[in-house]
């Protein structure tokens, strides 16, 4: 699922900088650029949630709330953290972040527990969890290519984190 | 002017931009991400505020800390704040190697006469900043509800 089609096109997304510009007008392409991306991959999304990222990346990167500080939303992270979704294929929503770097984030909670993967870009994600396993407080965290998520976290046993919600995919 | 050392029993206060608050479902902000006590390129050390800086109860320290915040940088409704308390933070950090130091740094140049830094602090370790987000340093409030109209 990875290798083909419009899902293995996401790897060829590159980050585009448009220095010319203001910063908001720069914001409004970028949000623009990361709606046009996720609808290459529409197919694959469940159709409420998809309608639900588009209102959480107008929030991200709203304009009028904005840090200068911030670097701009890379396009690379938000690919892979379209790729790590379908992957995954997390059958609960994950709440969504940005770095200061521009890296998309996701975070999967229940109770204390949670698990966040950062989208650093060309597959590579870095992921910390913690958990509560038999009454002791266990942490890990690693950064691999996203396809080795489910290998290094399973000791873990993230299935609580991202089982039992709301469907992702179509 | 003497170094003023937080006592362990007080609370730290820290801006979080709204892009790293964790919201759940039904937009309700539960806590932030690791990333937001992660050291930027050029900062030497974590910047806060002093919450019993202010008098008064927990409710009239968070509004009253919150507005001076507001006066040395932007903060709109949107934005969150995570309070921790000294003792836990500092027992988290000492759990990674890094022994911090929570001092209150008031200035001339800056409004927020409750302006604290945490010093000695290391942010190369997400496991540390997992903790602090989801344990040490993770009662997150909402700006709207503490900021003067």
């Amino acid at each position: 699922m990875l290798l083909s089609g419009a899902v293995g096109n996401l790897t060829a997304v590159k980050d585009v900088e448009d220095k010319q510009s203001d910063i908001r007008t720069q914001l409004i392409s970028k949000l623009a650029s990361l709606k046009r991306i996720t609808a290459t991959v529409a197919m694959h999304l469940d159709p409420s949630w998809r309608l639900a990222l588009f209102d959480t990346l107008d929030r991200l990167i709203d304009p009028d709330d904005w840090d200068l500080e911030f670097k701009l939303p890379s396009d690379q992270s938000f690919s892979t953290f379209l790729r790590t979704m379908i992957y995954l294929h997390p059958l609960r929503r994950p709440g969504l972040g940005l770095s200061p770097t521009g890296h998309f984030l996701a975070a999967w909670s229940r109770d204390r527990d949670r698990i966040v993967i950062e989208c650093i870009g060309n597959d590579e994600v870095r992921w910390v969890l913690s958990r509560t396993i038999g009454g002791e407080r266990e942490s890990g965290a690693g950064t691999v290519l996203l396809h080795r998520v489910p290998e290094v976290t399973a000791p873990y046993e993230p299935e609580k984190l991202f089982h039992d919600g709301d469907e992702i995919l179509a | 002017m003497a170094t003023k050392y937080l006592p362990d029993e007080d609370h730290v206060v820290r801006h979080i931009n709204s892009q790293l608050l964790i919201r759940d479902v039904a937009d309700h902000v539960i806590g932030c991400f690791p990333q937001a006590f992660e050291l930027r390129p050029a900062e030497k050390y974590l910047s806060a505020s002093w919450l019993e800086f202010f008098p008064g109860n927990k409710h009239e320290r968070t509004i009253a800390v919150v507005g001076a915040v507001a006066k040395a940088r932007t903060v709109k409704p949107a934005h969150g704040f995570a309070l921790g308390n000294v003792a836990e933070v500092k027992d988290a950090c000492a759990s990674f190697g890094s022994k911090i130091r929570v001092i209150h740094e008031p200035n001339k140049n800056n409004p927020n006469t409750a302006y604290t830094a945490i010093r000695n602090y290391r942010s190369d370790e997400v496991q540390l900043l997992q903790l602090l987000a989801n344990e040490a340093w993770s009662e997150v409030i909402e700006a709207r509800n503490y900021l003067a109209p």
